[in-house]
């Protein structure tokens, strides 16, 4: 599904994101991203969605290289992709429907076929009951809720998550996980980058570590510390 | 079909949404194809006036001895094949000492006279003030021509505006067209920028590029095409009045009262702002989608 070969990533001025990284990650895996900040975990994520490209070695998804992907081809890769993100990432001046349906409207989607979609992904994150309100007027649980559903509207083969719960309480954090844990159990596979303990701890995931850039640990059903 | 829907209504969202930036936009377009259209229509109007005044300019052909009236067939001839002649007009002696003796107001001059004094004469109009002394060159080295007589110094008074008027106006033209350019270019530019994160999010959510592109560019061209009109209107309506008080101020100025050529301009004016528009909304975007496709 998603294969890293001998991947390392530099950035301008010298700064080493990646060192030499080779990892795969099978359709179906939820996979835990773990490491101190600056580790490189959403330089990680980055790639896999072709937002920047690797400084030497190859990442491959779904069987494309993605070095060699051209500029054009990108929108189509991304099709396949949800993403969420600590800062959520909606529109302030859409409602929590508009910004779901927004997914849809970009890679030209019939209207009759978004409503039902919307409503379906808005009904599966449990916000249907706030499906009219903007964005400031929602929890940060529910933001993260509107973002979860933004990436699921398209059913993206694969979802990527950076610290999606990084601005939640614990109540809301673990509402969040269960969704991700849901869309795994539908078949998606799940990477998501996080530094919450207790999360990693409780679901026994496959957990990839990274330390200065370096893959330092990669454990079948592992926890967050050694 | 049902994209293009959607890229308007996109389009008119976002403009309401950043109304307010919006209509300074709007005003500022406005404003600066107003201006530039002023200055196209004094400048058109001079030039006019310039013109209207070397057609004025006369050139008088005295001829030698008594030509015959073949001779001044094929005088006439030559003298419209030079180039820059606009008309000529043969007068005779007889006709010449008419025309005197009813400017002086004495109708028995003819009679006083015992023989006729004047000499046959083309009277030659130019089109442009700058033709004139090639074709009086041109005159002056026929056989038949006595004298040539012409307002040196009118002439060249005029040459010399037209040539400031050429020059000048075209530097300062070509100033004014330029900033008006990069004033609406911005204008549309600061409108794309304001909308950087919407472009964010829907090269995230997979959108192609030229599904990001449209809005804008249609933003672009609204914002454009609505200050084109707007001065296309105030410059109509403008000029109306301010050739309703020339004309009764100062009747003597020649202006321009062709509607056709008026409305070319104010035409210019209008599609220079649609055509800003699209390329200040194209360029905008495409600065936002290239940045990300960087390192
Ligand atoms: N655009 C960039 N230009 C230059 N350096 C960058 C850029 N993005 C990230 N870096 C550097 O690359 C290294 C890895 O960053 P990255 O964001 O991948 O870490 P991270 O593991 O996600 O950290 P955190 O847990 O704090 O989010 C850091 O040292 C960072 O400063
Ligand atoms: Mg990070």
């Amino acid at each position: 599904m998603i294969s890293f070969s001998a991947v390392t990533k530099v950035y301008p001025h010298g700064i080493v994101a990646l060192r030499d990284i080779t990892v795969n990650i099978e359709k179906g895996e939820f996979v835990f991203l773990i490491g101190p900040t600056g580790s490189g975990k959403t330089t990680f994520l980055r790639l896999i969605y072709r937002e920047i490209k690797p400084t030497r070695g190859s990442v491959y998804v779904m069987g494309e290289n993605l070095a060699k992907m051209k500029e054009k081809e990108i929108p189509y890769l991304r099709r396949k992709i949800g993403f969420v993100f600590q800062d959520f990432k909606l529109l302030p001046y859409k409602n929590v429907y508009e910004n779901v349906a927004f997914a849809l409207e970009v890679i030209g989607c019939d209207p009759d076929e978004k409503e039902a979609r919307v409503e379906e992904v808005l009904e599966r994150v449990g916000l249907s009951h706030r499906k009219h309100l903007l964005p400031y007027q929602l929890s940060g649980g529910e933001r993260q809720r509107a973002a979860m559903a933004r990436a699921l509207v398209y059913d993206p083969p694969i979802l990527l998550a950076d610290e999606p719960t990084g601005n939640l309480d614990f109540e809301a954090a673990r509402g969040i996980i269960d969704l991700l844990v849901e869309a795994n159990l539908r078949g998606t596979t799940v990477i998501v980058a996080t530094h919450n303990r207790d999360i990693v701890n409780s679901l026994r995931k496959r957990v990839i570590v990274l330390r200065d850039g370096a893959l330092v640990r990669d454990d079948k059903e592992g926890g967050y510390d050694v | 079909m049902y994209k293009l829907k959607y890229f308007i209504s996109e389009a008119l969202k976002g403009l309401w949404r950043h109304r307010v930036m919006s209509l300074l936009s709007i005003i500022t377009i406005f404003l600066v194809l107003f201006i530039l259209g002023v200055f196209l229509m004094i400048g058109a109007n001079v030039r006019f006036a310039v013109e209207s005044l070397s057609e004025s300019l006369e050139i008088r052909l005295v001829l030698k001895g008594n030509p015959t009236p073949q001779d001044v067939q094929r005088l006439y001839n030559s003298i419209l094949s030079l180039n820059g002649v606009k008309e000529a007009r043969f007068i005779s002696r007889g006709e010449g000492l008419r025309n005197l003796a009813k400017e002086l107001g004495r109708e028995d001059l003819l009679g006083l006279l015992k023989t006729n004094p004047l000499p046959d004469v083309f009277e030659i109009r130019v089109k442009r003030a700058s033709d004139v002394e090639a074709v009086v060159r041109s005159l002056k080295g026929w056989s038949e021509t006595q004298e040539v007589i012409y307002g040196k110094e009118a002439a060249q008074k005029l040459l010399a505006i037209q040539r400031f008027l050429i020059y000048g106006g075209g530097i300062l033209g070509s100033i004014l067209l330029v900033s008006a350019l990069l004033v609406i270019f911005n204008t549309v530019r600061l409108v794309v920028y304001a909308r950087r994160e919407e472009i964010e999010i829907m090269k995230l959510v997979g959108a192609t590029h030229w599904f990001i592109r449209f809005p804008f560019i249609f933003e672009g061209v609204i914002l454009g095409g609505v200050g084109g009109v707007l001065a296309f209107g105030a410059l109509i309506l403008s000029y109306g009045e301010a050739v309703k008080v020339l004309s009764s101020q100062f009747p003597f100025i020649p202006v321009i009262l062709e509607t056709a050529v008026l409305y070319k301009l104010c035409g210019a004016v209008l599609l220079l702002g649609l055509l800003i528009g699209f390329g200040g909304g194209l360029f905008a975007v495409q600065r936002l989608l290239g940045k990300v496709a960087m390192e």
